[in-house]
């Protein structure tokens, strides 16, 4: 009798505990399937972030690079106003007699130093060397 | 190792960013593409120069005493830590003396740059050798600056020597374009101012004892002019012959020539001042 009542009760714990089981391995699968899944979409996400970054940091580079070779392409074409006659704003509104514009040029003409030569070469040793007997 | 990659990526970028943006443009710099374009950043630009080769000028003056000094210390003693204290100064003030010639060549090429009146292709022409020298000139200091020992040191001094023989004439050239253009343009003036006291005269005619000082005074003008022609056929005269080098005492010629000119100019302002008077 009680090797019965004991495998009644052994049993029905049986029964119980089954539906238990069998909840917790379908949860085990969900949670293999979603660590799988996870694993083969984000090497692609970050595949898909570092590709973007080295595009970026080429187009950077080609940008500067075309930028710096088409500035050194662009030609510097000197000024080419006449300088010869043309009144600055201050004669405009001063003195525009005749005398007084040839007084101007003269004063600008007698401030000219040829002579004491602005562009003088520097002073400097055109032998320097080391000396040894 | 992912890591790794991205990190060595990155940095690949950095440097030829850096290499693109940092030192292309300092290395291939010429005074064309550092000096202004703009006729209103001329004065400031060459007051900056002026500055800059002022005191560079000192500084040059400073590192030469040193070197002249070390090398009478080394004469006296003849040991090997005069010797390497010689090295180092001899190199120091040539490096000195290359910063001074660069900036007298920036100087030359913006004053050459803004001087109207000059024909084109002989501006081009020393534009463009003032730009061979400065090249050169920047060459010799990264040369310099890589010797080590006093043999090195010497073969600069030897390289150096030839490079300012064929660059004087050059600068030579440069100023007397630069002055006789100067010059040019203030007689040009001179006659735009003529013709307009002329035209004044005809516009406002007067007669008695005016109008004969008004002839007087023309004739006065005149008779300059004339003379400001035969000081131009003398200053022609002094031309470069074909191959003919520039020199100093060529120069000093020229600039005598141009002075008599200046001169002559004046003495032509003062009569066209006196005669729009009248």
């Amino acid at each position: 009798m009680n090797l019965i009542q004991s495998r009644n009760q052994n049993q029905t714990v049986f029964n119980q505990e089954v539906p238990v089981l069998d909840n917790s391995l379908e949860e085990s699968e969900q949670e293999i399937r979603r660590i799988e899944k996870s694993k083969i979409t984000e090497p692609a996400k970050k595949r898909t972030w570092r590709f973007w970054l080295f595009v970026f940091m080429i187009g950077l580079v080609l940008l500067i690079g075309i930028s710096v070779i088409i500035a050194s392409f662009i030609p510097q074409s000197p000024p080419t106003t006449n300088p010869v006659v043309q009144p600055t704003p201050t004669e405009q509104y001063e003195d525009n007699s005749l005398s007084a514009q040839i007084k101007q040029k003269r004063e600008e003409l007698r401030r000219l130093e040829l002579s004491q030569d602005s562009l003088a070469f520097p002073q400097i040793d055109k032998k320097i060397e080391i000396k040894i007997d | 190792m992912f890591r790794r990659k991205i990190i060595s990526i990155i940095i690949i970028c950095a440097l030829v960013i850096w290499a693109l943006v940092g030192i292309s443009p300092v290395a291939a710099q010429t005074p064309g593409q550092a000096l202004p374009n703009d006729l209103t950043e001329y004065a400031p630009t060459k007051a900056q120069l002026l500055s800059l080769y002022s005191n560079q000028v000192q500084s040059y003056q400073t590192v030469y005493r040193r070197y002249s000094l070390a090398t009478v210390q080394y004469d006296k003693l003849l040991t090997l830590t005069a010797l390497g204290e010689l090295v180092n100064a001899t190199k120091e003030t040539m490096l000195k003396r290359g910063d001074v010639l660069v900036s007298y060549i920036d100087i030359l090429y913006l004053e050459l740059r803004f001087t109207q009146n000059i024909d084109p292709k002989i501006k081009q022409d020393l534009l463009r050798r003032l730009e061979d020298f400065h090249d050169a000139f920047l060459n010799q200091q990264v040369l310099i600056t890589n010797s080590q020992d006093y043999q090195a040191i010497n073969e600069r001094a030897g390289t150096f020597e030839k490079l300012i023989i064929d660059f004087e004439p050059i600068s030579i050239e440069t100023k007397v374009a630069i002055n006789k253009a100067k010059i040019t343009v203030a007689d040009e003036t001179s006659r735009v101012f003529y013709q307009q006291v002329s035209d004044y005269y005809q516009q406002n005619p007067v007669s008695g004892f005016q109008a004969v000082e008004r002839q007087r005074a023309k004739e006065e003008i005149d008779k300059a002019f004339s003379q400001l022609s035969d000081l131009w056929t003398e200053f022609d005269k002094l031309g470069l012959k074909e191959k003919q080098k520039a020199s100093q005492s060529w120069y000093s010629q020229v600039l005598k020539s141009l002075n008599s000119l200046q001169n002559q100019l004046l003495i032509i302002y003062s009569y066209l001042e006196e005669a729009s008077r009248l």
